[in-house]
């Protein structure tokens, strides 16, 4: 710390008593943060073309981001984790009569009974096979009382196959969901046999001597649920309230990796490789490598999402190829609810994929049961020389085509781009009083105290030196307080990011006791917060609440779950009435400060953004691109028209508004209706599914999107809805 | 006004009560950012245990609370027994108290100076001087900096026993301020006897033992120099600290205690991660020079208070505010207690606001760190897709934005300083618009 300030004239120097040679090169060193001079050159950069830089880096972030499916943008996948050695030894399952027998026989077990595949059949298969078998007895109730207090039961079989060369303290897992006839759909396909080729690699594996982790054979009930009663009761734990997974009596070591089957009895055309797990984390990009690198050494077509790998990606028509095959994927990881039973296992730090086998009507059907029996042969060989847990490759990671990815360095500044797009915008709002003051202050002699408020807030040397010659006696102590304020809101925007509202109440108070003009700013916003909060709040709370009401009203829960928050979010929408009506009963005038309120809003929204993108960078991706330019748009304007429009913009990024135009892709990019009305109701449909789901996803299996929606989009559009709403006499006065 | 202050009270202990009850503070006790372990809960209940089960809890590695703060918290546990929670809400109600007295104390004395200076004040810096009204809105803030401030509510929620520390510094604080060297010097023998660190505070206690006596003889020149001063603040200091040794000696019956306190604070054998910046960095490094690093480290923590003793001689408790600060993030262990007390003195210097220009941009800097932190922590220790680097960059953002506010408030000082004595007026001699530069 320097012993004395010393005077600098802005222009030129031409004063004695100043060593201008000694001033500026102190100058130089000082940098962004103390330089008046550059911040000042920053702060005029930033207000004055804040509107183009705004624009600029959207779209560039947009396009760079949508860019990154084009193959020289993106990089090839290749082993990170050499330990891995796919394919270095010869696949040696050709025990074809051993599939077909196992085929037969349980073809001939489900006709006795349509409804469930019977455990004890499993169960002596593996017994006869000399495995130590387990059954894992657990019980659901769900949530929303869908069924009443009523507890649900299931039961997993496993078996664990010991490894001859090695102490049980490390295992492998190989699963499969176990599906009846009647569950079948389109997507739940088939899986019967996946478990006959199960049974026929135990057979296989049992002779082998060269295992060195266990094998865990697996089959789940109840799908999802199934999976993760069985993965709690393995680790001892219980995540969820709603599932309680009973005692876990066979036990091996901790579990590396593990693969999942949803493999149909017939022939199949290609498989897909499924890889996005809960809360869109992903499996190691080497696990992702080793599946897709050994079908296709068995001469299997794999395909991610349905998307083959086109031949010609340099062309435009490959570029737009993988483009659809990453915004699937994007599509999948967003929505935060795993796409197969292996999307459970990432939470305990597992890596872990789902190959499915899909068969066509019509067209080749080339690879049997002895193929995908090679495949897993080779990647359970493989996965037994891992050395270490799998750590090498990426986590964060997109993929354009199954043998390319774009990583988290890539994704990244894309993205960022995007939601500075945001920031930008905020630190205009907080700085844009101050331009308008300077730009008055060459137009105008007089100057109206509150902009000098505003301008001395910015406590930049530079113009508080400026205001200071037009009136001396009265700003300091107001500037004082401004900032007094600005901590103050430091603290507010804390608790809005924790979780104490009341904290907001007291301020609200301590604004009515000063009753004064300049505190006003910063607490008049803090009841818009503490409203946003409080609706979020409810949203979160509101479904348990609808759905007990079902019952009298004679519906489905689905339909009051979503029928209620549908009413919540047209009820949140006039909440600027309750504001405007307090406008009326003071006298004074409640004014909201909205450019700090914007302000606050695009902060939040930053942070929301960033720390999305840390967890599930598809869902950030999203809501970046439909929520900032309208954002960094919003604000009050007199205009009817415009005001409408901009309303209108805002409701379609409203998030109930989002889930539904998610649920219109769905139903476009699973099969074109024959109708527009028949996609608007399918879609319908489908939203209803998707938010109970989410709900439902979120008390079993702790899916984070539906608390994202509610404690975080949600407050934060409602904040912005309020800026669109704000009065215009509220401006001009 | 008074009122308000009420208010505050009444919201933030309805707050805490309220939270207890939920499950947010078993969370928030496993959080490393708020429980180290130096202050965390969980330890405090296993020396409990066992010194009920007469094991010496210092012959492990898992306890360092001192002894005497392990007795007080062995007896207030036996008669609150499962309502624990009612002893953290205690102290933070105490330490609220002892702000709001703080602030009181504070405004006096500003006046006292302000009146005592203003001679060498610029006629022109009239608008700069500090008036009762402002003033005495300043218990206002302090009280709702401290109830209604998250990181308070989250160290007092997580039963970190930071928050005694925290206690007695501002015991200090307060004792100080009223100029009585004998408690003054007592609470802050106990304060480095709980946490070590709060020793560098004796020294804006003895100058500001010297101010207070030359400013209450106004007109008679004082000759006796700062030095007296300093022997006794210091000369009392040790003998309190001394015998808080003692009595911990004759109740521990052995001198254990002393190397699983300070030389766990000295020589940070616990690398468990945190927002300081020790830990990464004796991780990364060879352990030969590792005596060296850690007397580097250290003594950053503690050099400061040499040149800014120097620099702020006249004005103690900014410097003792500026100290507490520093070794707040400087310190082995650092947690958001120490966080807590820094923004819960810092409307007491609300005339630097104006000054400040990072408020924005430090801001932001806290709003970020505190939701990323256990964010990064999620990746790294749970799903395992990301490393210690995500976390340790976080709260190296989190210490520099710290900084940038300790740097910006010395910043602001200087120009406030320098605005009282010549003046607003920037004009240079050719009529143009002068720039104060910082050299």
């Amino acid at each position: 710390m320097g012993q004395l300030s010393h005077l600098l004239p802005e222009k030129t120097i031409s004063e004695k008593a100043l060593d201008s040679k000694r001033c500026r090169p102190a100058v130089r060193q000082m940098g962004l943060l103390t330089d008046p001079r550059q911040r000042r050159r920053f702060v005029l950069i930033i207000s004055r073309y804040n509107n183009r830089l705004c624009a600029l880096f959207y779209i560039s972030g947009l396009l760079w981001f949508l860019g990154l499916a084009y193959v020289y943008l993106n990089a090839g996948t290749y082993f990170s984790e050499n330990a891995l050695l796919p394919g270095l030894v010869e696949g040696e399952f050709y025990t074809e009569a051993d599939v077909k027998l196992y085929k037969n026989e349980m073809k001939q077990e489900m006709e006795k009974d349509k409804r469930l595949l019977s455990r004890e059949w499993l169960f002596s298969k593996f017994e006869e096979l000399g495995l130590e078998v387990h059954v894992q007895n657990y019980s659901v109730k769900y949530p929303l009382q869908l069924l009443g207090d009523q507890n649900v039961p299931g039961q997993n079989v496993y078996a664990i196959l010991r490894a001859p060369r090695a102490s049980s303290t490390e295992a492998v897992v190989l699963s499969a969901p176990v599906r009846s006839q009647s569950m079948i759909t389109k997507s739940l396909t088939d899986t019967s046999g996946g478990i006959a080729l199960m049974l026929a690699l135990t057979k296989f594996f049992k002779k082998q001597t060269y295992w060195s982790k266990d094998i865990i054979f697996l089959f789940t009930q109840h799908e999802h649920i199934g999976m993760q009663a069985w993965l709690d009761g393995y680790h001892q734990v219980q995540s969820s309230e709603y599932i309680f997974p009973g005692t876990v009596w066979g036990r091996s070591g901790s579990i590396q990796a593990a693969l999942n089957l949803e493999i149909p009895p017939e022939k199949v055309a290609y498989y897909n490789i499924k890889i996005e797990g809960l809360n869109g984390q992903l499996p190691n990009l080497d696990l992702v490598n080793l599946v897709v690198r050994l079908c296709r050494r068995e001469g299997a077509a794999i395909r991610l999402h349905n998307q083959y790998d086109y031949h010609d990606s340099e062309s435009f028509n490959g570029f737009k190829h993988s483009l659809l095959t990453m915004l699937r994927m994007m599509k999948t990881q967003a929505s935060g609810s795993p796409s197969g039973n292996h999307g459970l296992f990432h939470r305990y730090h597992i890596e872990a994929v789902t190959l499915q086998g899909m068969s066509r009507v019509h067209g080749h059907k080339n690879f049997g049961l002895m193929v995908t029996g090679r495949i897993v042969e080779g990647i359970f060989r493989s996965l037994n020389n891992l050395l270490e847990r799998f750590h090498q490759s990426f986590f964060f990671y997109i993929m354009p085509a199954t043998n390319r990815y774009i990583s988290i360095g890539l994704y990244m500044p894309p993205f960022s781009l995007m939601a500075a797009a945001g920031l930008i915008k905020a630190i205009a709002m907080w700085i844009g009083p101050e331009k308008s003051a300077q730009e008055e202050n060459t137009d105008t002699k007089k100057q109206s105290s509150k902009s000098e408020e505003k301008e001395k807030s910015e406590s930049e040397t530079q113009s508080s030196a400026e205001v200071k010659k037009e009136s001396e006696e009265e700003e300091i102590p107001e500037a004082a307080s401004t900032n007094l304020l600005n901590e103050e809101e430091e603290e507010d925007d804390d608790d809005n990011d924790d979780d104490d509202d009341d904290d907001d109440v007291i301020a609200h108070d301590l604004e009515k006791a000063e009753g004064t003009t300049k505190s006003r700013d910063i607490l008049s916003i803090i009841p818009v917060l503490l409203l946003s909060y409080l609706m979020g709040l409810m949203t979160y709370y509101s479904p348990e609440i609808f759905s007990r009401q079902t019952r009298q009203l004679q519906i489905q829960t689905d339909e009051a779950v979503t029928y209620g928050l549908l009413a919540l979010f047209c009820a949140c929408l006039f909440f600027p009435r309750f504001i405007s009506k307090k406008t009326s009963e003071l006298d004074t005038g409640f004014q909201v400060d909205w450019p700090l309120l914007k302000c606050v809003a695009l902060i939040f929204q930053a942070v929301i953004l960033f720390s999305i993108a840390l967890m599930n960078i598809s869902l950030a991706f999203f809501l970046a691109a439909a929520m900032v330019p309208v954002s960094t748009m919003v604000q009050p304007v007199s205009n009817k028209i415009v005001r409408c429009l901009q309303s209108l913009l805002l409701l379609l990024v409203s998030p109930p508004v989002l889930v539904y135009l998610g649920s219109v892709i769905t139903v476009l990019d699973d099969q074109w209706p024959k109708s527009s009305f028949d996609l608007l109701t399918s879609a319908w449909n489908l939203m209803r599914d998707t938010t109970l789901l989410s709900i439902l996803d979120y008390s079993l299996l702790s899916c984070w999107t539906y608390p994202v929606f509610c404690f975080a989009i949600y407050p934060n559009w409602i904040m912005l809805w309020g800026v669109s709403r704000m009065r215009i006499e509220g401006l001009l006065s | 006004m008074a009122i308000i202050v009420h208010i505050c009270f009444v919201v933030g202990l309805g707050l805490r009560f309220w939270l207890f009850k939920t499950s947010f503070p078993g969370w928030l006790a496993s959080r490393v950012e708020i429980s180290t372990p130096l202050t965390s809960w969980k330890r405090v209940m296993e020396g409990i245990y066992l010194t009920r089960e007469h094991v010496s809890p210092y012959s492990g590695d898992l306890f360092h609370e001192t002894p005497l703060m392990l007795k007080w918290l062995d007896l207030v546990l036996k008669v609150f027994k499962q309502y624990d929670y009612l002893i953290f809400l205690a102290a933070d109600t105490l330490i609220g108290i002892l702000l709001l007295k703080i602030a009181n104390l504070f405004s006096k004395y500003m006046l006292l100076k302000q009146a005592a200076d203003s001679p060498n004040y610029s006629p022109e810096a009239s608008s700069l001087l500090l008036r009762k009204e402002s003033l005495r809105k300043l218990e206002i803030f302090v009280v709702a900096a401290h109830m209604l401030n998250p990181y308070s509510i989250a160290v007092c929620l997580a039963r970190s026993t930071g928050i005694f520390h925290n206690l007695l510094v501002l015991l200090a604080f307060f004792f100080t301020m009223k100029a009585q060297t004998i408690l003054s010097t007592l609470c802050l023998a106990f304060a480095t006897y709980e946490s070590f660190y709060p020793l560098v505070l004796c020294v804006p206690a003895a100058l500001f033992f010297h101010q207070y006596s030359v400013l209450n003889k106004k007109s008679v020149k004082e000759e006796s120099s700062s030095l007296v001063y300093f022997l006794t603040t210091l000369g009392l200091f040790s003998f309190w600290f001394l015998m808080l040794l003692a009595v911990s000696y004759h109740l521990d019956e052995s001198a254990q205690f002393v190397s699983s306190i300070y030389g766990f604070i000295l020589t940070v054998p616990d690398l468990s991660p945190n927002i300081g910046i020790f830990w990464y960095f004796f991780t990364e490094m060879f352990e030969h020079f590792r005596i060296f690093f850690l007397f580097v480290f250290q003594i950053n923590a503690l050099i400061y208070t040499v040149p800014l003793a120097v620099r702020l001689r006249e004005q103690p408790i900014f410097l003792m505010y500026i100290l507490t600060f520093l070794t707040g993030v400087f310190k082995s262990y650092p947690s958001y207690s120490d966080v807590s007390i820094i923004l819960a003195l810092l409307p007491l210097w609300k005339h630097l606001f104006a000054y400040l220009r990072n408020s924005f941009i430090v801001t932001c800097m806290f709003i970020c760190c505190t939701v990323f932190s256990p964010l990064l922590w999620h990746l790294w220790l749970y799903a395992g897709s990301a490393n210690a680097n995500f976390y340790f960059a976080i709260t190296l953002v989190f210490t520099t934005a710290e900084i940038f506010l300790v740097t910006d408030l010395l910043y602001a000082n200087l120009r406030w300083e320098y605005d009282l004595t010549y003046g607003l007026n920037r004009k240079l001699e050719d009529g143009k618009e002068g720039q104060v530069v910082l050299e």
